[in-house]
């Protein structure tokens, strides 16, 4: 027994060696250069069968359809004439679109460096009629940057995927180093990997205009149709397009914003325009003259502003280095009844707040991964919580006809606000993201 | 370091040979060791974002990847070694009981809790008796740079030594071993760049202790 186990110790010796093995196992974002020759890319509009959500952007709604973004990729259109069982209908591939836009039966959508126009009185069946180019040559989405080079005719756009790699270390672990501020600077502009939605609804007010509920932090284009004029916006640009004859977008003025600007937001005769330096408002009386009327710099608006009557409604995130780190984070309720000198009439502190929405007398405001907010704003130096869904990722909100759409990382979720004070939860279209 | 053991199991193996002695029976056995433990580790890699495709630091402020120079040389690392066994003897053979102590890897400090069973390996108690040990257990991280991060892991360790019984129940004694450590440590990310960073740790070391036993 003694020599046999003393037999077996021995082995032990020669069998393992005396280094150590470790493993790191890192995840993290891909980047990829791709070229696209623009040819390619004009001639890839099409309709096709529905796709999954992987990255939704931009919301809009137009009768019973729902058109959701797909960010660079196209718009996925959704029957939703009952909230509670929305069908996808088709999926548009649009390469590189961002934003989106509706007037009548016209949808207009950007495609890197051109405005798209599509007939969408068939839902089913989705026509190109226009494509103008909007005179940007470059674009930041998210954490990816795209320009066009003129001589080659090609798009640079930079692909991201979510790469794992493994590589085999010391054993003394890894001190990553980590920016300063939480979100990280990517191409000089600052970015957090949550802010990603907006959302746009047709208003009750005129059957014409369209009043989107605007925010997002990361694209750069920019789309608001006020009377017979889109405004696009890139970081520093104000475009304007005439749509009187909406087939056909006639390029018309364009304005040097001096401003990263990130949110644009039309409201009655006015223009809301939010940057990562404050508010501006101009005055679009005479829609094709925008006039700038006042600047707001309390306002570091990356994220939305809804407006009603004489309120703006504003939310501001103290850890987006879109404003100033270390600022609280915050609801602002501005007084707008003099548009060339709006206040700050009451702020209240809201953890992590993102998009808003509003259907008087019931403000909607979004919370990231901490969920929705329901508030009374029947009387806005006074707002009421009443609801609270901790278990939604919300960016932003539509609120249209009793319904509430909000959109998030996990997907679109639909309301039921008929009793505002309880909500009720009608559908869900999940999203599959990569992370 | 592994010529080192063999040579010094051949010795043990010669000593066994040798006088005897007698000894009062007691039904606990404690020991208290303190040594050196000894490796060797992999050249140290750079811990940047792999962006384009391998390792480099990219550099938030200026824009721009700056090569990652290596501060740790590869190659043999020594660390201090505390270790406690107590145990109830059912035969001289064979001794069960737990074991805990304090082990330093590299830069981080682990604290084993971990069955053990030690027994005299030939069956004779003589004045130099060689015994082994073989315990299994858990450790706790410790002090280690990376705080909360290092989670504890599975540990293994075989040995053998050679007590130098005193007579009343005491004796003197020296031991080598093996000790795989293994351990895990969840790094801390921006979030936004690098989603998620693991690593997982196996440590393999050869000890040397001198203690006594009572």
């Amino acid at each position: 027994m003694k020599a046999t186990l003393l037999l077996l110790l021995l082995p032990l010796f020669f069998l393992t060696s005396c280094t150590d093995n470790c493993e790191r196992t890192t995840t993290y974002r891909k980047y990829t250069s791709v070229q696209l020759p623009i040819s390619d890319v004009r001639q890839a509009v099409s309709s096709g069968t529905p796709q999954p959500l992987v990255e939704p952007g931009k919301l809009y709604v137009k009768d019973q359809y729902l058109f959701i973004v797909e960010i660079k990729k196209g718009i996925h259109i959704f029957d939703n004439s009952d909230p509670a069982n929305p069908k996808a209908i088709s999926f548009l591939s649009i390469p590189g679109n961002v934003d989106i836009a509706v007037r009548d039966n016209i949808l207009y959508a950007d495609s890197y460096i051109d405005l798209v126009a599509l007939d969408i009185s068939n839902p089913t069946a989705i026509k190109e009629v226009n494509r103008v180019e909007t005179g940007f040559t470059n674009g930041l989405v998210g954490r990816t940057y795209w320009s066009y080079d003129k001589t080659s005719m090609k798009i640079y756009d930079q692909r991201e995927e979510i790469a794992t790699t493994t590589v085999k270390t010391d054993c003394e672990g890894s001190f990553n180093i980590l920016p300063y501020l939480i979100p990280i600077a990517w191409f000089g502009r600052y970015y957090e990997s949550l802010a990603f939605a907006d959302g746009v609804y047709n208003s009750s007010q005129a059957p014409k205009t369209t009043t989107p509920t605007t925010g997002v932090g990361g694209s750069m284009a920019r789309f608001a149709i006020s009377n017979n004029q889109l405004y696009v916006v890139s970081s520093s640009t104000l475009q304007l397009f005439d749509i009187t004859d909406p087939a056909k977008p006639t390029k018309g003025k364009s304005a040097t914003l001096n401003w990263n600007v990130e949110t644009i937001f039309p409201y009655r005769n006015s223009l809301f325009i939010g940057t990562t330096t404050g508010m501006y408002i101009y005055d679009v009386t005479s829609p094709a003259e925008p006039k700038q009327l006042a600047a707001f710099s309390h306002v570091r608006s990356c994220d939305p502003v809804v407006v009603h009557d004489n309120y703006a409604y504003v939310t501001l995130r103290g850890t987006s280095t879109c404003g100033v780190a270390g600022t609280q984070d915050v609801l602002d309720v501005i007084d707008i009844s003099n548009l060339s000198a709006p206040r700050v009439a009451k702020t209240y502190p809201l953890e992590t707040p993102y998009g808003l929405g509003i259907d008087y007398p019931t403000l909607f405001v979004c919370q990231g991964n901490k969920g929705l907010r329901v508030f009374d704003a029947s009387n806005p130096l006074d707002l009421k919580p009443q609801q609270t869904f901790a278990n939604v990722n919300a960016f932003d909100v539509i609120p249209i006809s009793k319904t509430l759409l909000t959109i998030g990382k996990d997907g679109l979720y639909q309301y039921d606000y008929s009793n505002p004070a309880n909500l009720r939860l009608l559908s869900k279209i999940a999203a599959q993201p990569a992370y | 370091m592994k010529t080192i053991a063999f040579l010094t199991l051949c010795l043990l193996a010669q000593v066994a040979i040798g006088q005897s002695i007698t000894t009062k029976t007691n039904h606990w056995r404690t020991t208290v060791e303190m040594g050196v433990q000894m490796g060797q580790v992999k050249p140290d890699v750079p811990a940047g974002y792999p962006y384009y495709g391998y390792d480099i630091i990219y550099n938030p402020y200026y824009n721009y990847n700056y090569s990652y120079y290596p501060i740790r040389d590869a190659g043999n690392r020594i660390g201090l070694t505390i270790h406690a066994f107590t145990g109830y003897v059912v035969r001289p053979q064979l001794i069960t009981g737990i074991s805990f102590g304090v082990d330093y890897f590299n830069n981080s400090a682990f604290l084993p809790i971990a069955a053990a069973i030690q027994g005299d390996l030939f069956g004779h108690t003589k004045r130099l008796t060689p015994f082994y040990t073989l315990e299994s257990g858990y450790a706790i991280a410790g002090p280690n740079p990376h705080g909360k991060e290092l989670k504890g892991g599975w540990l293994l360790s075989p040995g053998v030594g050679v007590r130098i019984n005193k007579g009343n129940g005491t004796g003197f004694l020296i031991s080598a071993g093996y000790k795989h450590q293994e351990a895990k440590q969840v790094a801390s990310v921006d979030g936004v760049q690098i989603l998620a960073q693991t690593e997982q740790r196996a440590y393999n070391r050869l000890y040397f202790r001198m203690g006594f036993s009572f």
